[in-house]
């Protein structure tokens, strides 16, 4: 009890540090969102031949027929 | 108290970026450049004439509704009314409906913001967040992609739209021409449009009244309409089918041009392609990067960071970084954007569907990939529906030559004339889009500029309201560009008596203008240079025919014998072979103006500089046909190119990564420059450069000796690009 009421305003200015924190840092990151990009095009076409090939697979080269020997 | 959490944490990277912020905009070349060029794109003149203003409201009863005004290719303006918070699919699907437009996913809608920025609406946000300059918005209707495959459009519409932006991006420039090829264009227009030649009602003087090219000269008006003849029982669907097929060989066709500041401090410019990002110095092709190799693309506030990967002899690969700047941050995230959407529009089968990742709240960087459509499933989607028909829109019409001629002699005192031509000069610089003014004064007042005015009434409309075109400035100023119009003084073969005479006045008088300096000149002369001088702005060549007409009037009032009458031009033409080789050793002089007495001063200048002319012209246009050559995209893997690009669109998938993998192979040549040059590129301070020399980059065949020097200097200015740190 005694440690809540003494706390009281403690505990109030961490909330407020914090919220203050978490303000400034929205602010950054919306910040860089807006002047920021990253694109990777060669790991996009990479990701599209990965899933493209298990939808057809039929389309390997297809093995030679084994040969019988005579 | 965000402006000053701003200052404080960004200071740092303020400072950084001073030099290059938007602010410093205004002043600088590069930016006025891009102003230059977003004019051409945003505010092209309109090639058809359009309909009448159409009113969709889409906002029901609600009071707070948004306006928005969108320009079609074809001319026409759409006043969309939308609820507030709408977004851009909602306004796209209103003009796709209005229009009746299945094939949507080569369009979209254009703005501009403020600082003269192009961008593309975004379908998934609200207009109201990304139009921040007031209602109404004003939009472009444009093509976003060009298809690098025009046949693999399905319905005639949308080859029809394609046809209207692609005569738009000519017309303005945008799309660089060859003569012979705009020649056909024009002439495939004129097949769609007026159907078949018919002598008995078509004549030469017809085909002055369209635009086709910005420099329209008779002679190549006379040739499209020899073309055109030749294109008989041609449809109009088949006209631009073949249109389209003879535009998608263009050098630049399809290419997305945003102009760069390299690293140092040059000016660069980069173009987006199906196939990969094209680096230009100024205005030649430097280098090509192709999308698979492309393994980072990133912006940071104006920044534009390319890293690549080439394969050299051994098999290694070796990354190279390439730094950009652009003018602001829009520009630069707009062209990130463009090569984000671009990328996926063109290379990918499905869009990549974005996986929220679990740093979603903490992430830094732009979340946007392009949603939509790509061409592969557009090109694949397979509905097909029931022929729907549209109507084709008759093209701009402008006063023809004959007319502007006719109307000239009537008022044949030069004085007047050159009154009349010095109210021309103004309505001219309104006819160069001017996007600064345009871009001012639209918000106030109608959007439907003066300058577009259709000159139906042919009453007392002064040429000027036509499009800069001008014979004499394009004799100044076409050697780069059209060698035709310079080589059209050796051809004599016109069969129309009125078109020889003009075409005669025109060169005399558009060729001492251009190289000579007249130090002693005679009244008329004076006076007629002072008006050339006058017209100098005046782009219509109708105004320089006046002064000629004028001049051979007045002939017989004057004993000063100057040789401008038909007479004794066409006697002196057919002289111009025996003139030009007698001074064929003195014509080499561009300022080489008075040789001889003055009667004969002006058919001996003229033909000074006509040999001049055709001598300085051989050589630059065979250095620059060499360069084409060895620039150019098309030539070397012109054959493999469609191949891989039909391949890209209709094969399976393992022809199609195989194919595309071998094309890159194919097209580029492991040739570097000898290892002299690296001891000069080695940075002490960088771990990630490699003392290697800049790979080649560019798909070109192996050719003489001097392309040696050329490739060098590609390699140095590749290698002035590359970049090892931030």
């Amino acid at each position: 009890m005694s440690k809540e009421s003494a706390s009281g305003p403690l505990l109030a200015a961490a909330v407020a540090l914090l919220v203050l924190v978490v303000v400034v840092f929205s602010c950054v990151f919306r910040k860089r969102r807006q002047m920021e990009g990253s694109y990777q095009p060669s790991a996009e076409e990479q990701k599209q031949a990965r899933n493209q090939r298990p939808e057809k697979p039929g389309l390997a080269l297809p093995l030679p027929k084994e040969e019988r020997l005579i | 108290m965000m402006g000053f959490l701003r200052r404080t944490f960004s200071r740092r990277s303020r400072r950084r970026f001073r030099t290059s912020d938007e602010l410093d905009g205004t002043g600088r070349s590069g930016n006025s450049m891009l102003q230059a060029h977003q004019q051409q794109v945003i505010h092209a003149p309109t090639v058809v004439t359009g309909g009448a203003v159409v009113h969709i409201p889409a906002a029901g009863n609600s009071k707070d509704a948004i306006t928005c005004r969108v320009l079609l290719l074809d001319g026409s303006d759409v006043n969309v009314e939308l609820l507030k918070h709408s977004r851009g699919q909602d306004l796209f699907d209103q003009i796709m409906y209005h229009l009746d437009l299945v094939e949507a996913d080569y369009f979209g809608l254009q703005f501009m913001d403020p600082e003269q920025v192009a961008h593309w609406l975004d379908a998934t946000k609200p207009i109201k967040k990304q139009i921040r300059y007031g209602p109404p918005y004003r939009l472009f209707f444009r093509v976003k992609f060009y298809s690098s495959e025009p046949n693999n459009l399905h319905e005639e519409f949308t080859r029809y739209l394609f046809v209207l932006q692609l005569r738009q991006d000519i017309l303005t420039g945008k799309l660089k021409c060859p003569y012979d090829v705009s020649v056909e264009l024009g002439a495939y227009c004129l097949q769609s449009e007026l159907g078949d030649c018919d002598p008995l009602e078509h004549s030469v003087i017809l085909v002055s009244e369209f635009r086709f090219s910005p420099k329209q000269t008779e002679f190549m008006e006379a040739d499209i309409y020899r073309k055109w003849a030749e294109y008989r029982g041609m449809s109009p669907s088949q006209a631009e089918v073949d249109f389209l097929n003879k535009c998608k060989w263009l050098e630049m066709y399809g290419v997305d041009m945003h102009f760069v500041k390299g690293r140092d401090g040059g000016e660069y410019a980069l173009g987006l392609t199906p196939t990969g990002i094209l680096v230009f110095e100024g205005s030649s092709k430097i280098g090509l990067f192709f999308w698979p190799k492309i393994t980072r693309l990133d912006f940071k506030k104006n920044r534009l960071t390319l890293v690549v990967v080439e394969d050299d002899e051994q098999g290694r690969e070796q990354e190279h970084t390439f730094v950009f700047q652009l003018s602001s941050s829009r520009e630069c995230k707009h062209l990130w954007k463009c090569a984000v959407e671009s990328h996926a529009f063109f290379r990918l089968r499905q869009p990549t569907h974005s996986k929220t990742s679990h740093s979603d709240f903490t992430r830094l960087g732009s979340r946007f990939r392009f949603s939509g459509r790509t061409e592969y499933q557009a090109t694949h989607s397979g509905k097909v529906r029931r022929a729907s028909t549209f109507e084709r829109r008759p093209s701009k019409r402008y006063p023809s030559r004959a007319q502007s001629l006719g109307r000239a002699i009537t008022p044949a005192k030069h004085p007047h004339l050159s009154a009349q031509a010095s109210p021309s000069i103004q309505p001219y610089k309104h006819n160069i889009p001017v996007a600064q003014e345009h871009w001012q004064r639209t918000h106030s007042s109608s959007l439907t500029p003066p300058l577009y005015i259709q000159p139906m009434e042919m009453g007392h409309v002064p040429p000027p309201h036509s499009f800069p075109l001008s014979s004499a400035d394009t004799r100044r100023f076409s050697v780069d560009e059209n060698e035709a119009p310079l080589s059209g003084k050796t051809h004599r073969c016109f069969h129309h008596p009125v078109y020889e005479k003009q075409e005669a006045l025109c060169i005399t008088k558009a060729k001492p203008k251009a190289w000579v300096v007249s130090p002693a000149c005679t009244d008329e002369l004076d006076r007629a240079l002072h008006s050339q001088h006058q017209l100098e702005t005046e782009p219509a060549p109708w105004p320089a025919l006046h002064i000629n007409i004028d001049m051979a009037e007045e002939k017989p009032l004057s004993e000063k014998s100057l040789p401008s009458s038909p007479a004794v031009l066409q006697e002196r033409l057919k002289s111009n072979v025996s003139k030009r080789t007698t001074q064929s050793d003195s014509g080499n002089s561009k300022g080489n103006s008075s040789s001889g007495d003055q009667t004969d001063r002006y058919p001996s200048s003229s033909q000074d500089s006509g040999s001049s002319s055709l001598n300085i012209e051989k050589p630059s246009v065979d250095r620059r046909k060499r360069l084409v050559r060895q620039f150019s995209f098309n030539h070397s893997d012109e054959d493999d190119l469609p191949e891989a690009l039909a391949a890209i669109s209709s094969q399976c998938s393992m022809g199609k990564s195989t194919s595309n993998s071998s094309l890159d192979k194919q097209v580029q040549p492991p040739i570097y420059p000898p290892p002299k040059d690296a001891p000069q590129l080695e940075r002490s301070n960088s771990p990630l450069f490699y003392p290697s020399p800049v790979p080649h980059l560019l798909p070109y065949a192996t050719h003489t000796q001097s392309s040696e020097d050329l490739r060098m200097d590609r390699e140095k200015l590749l290698r002035a690009l590359l970049m090892t740190e931030l």
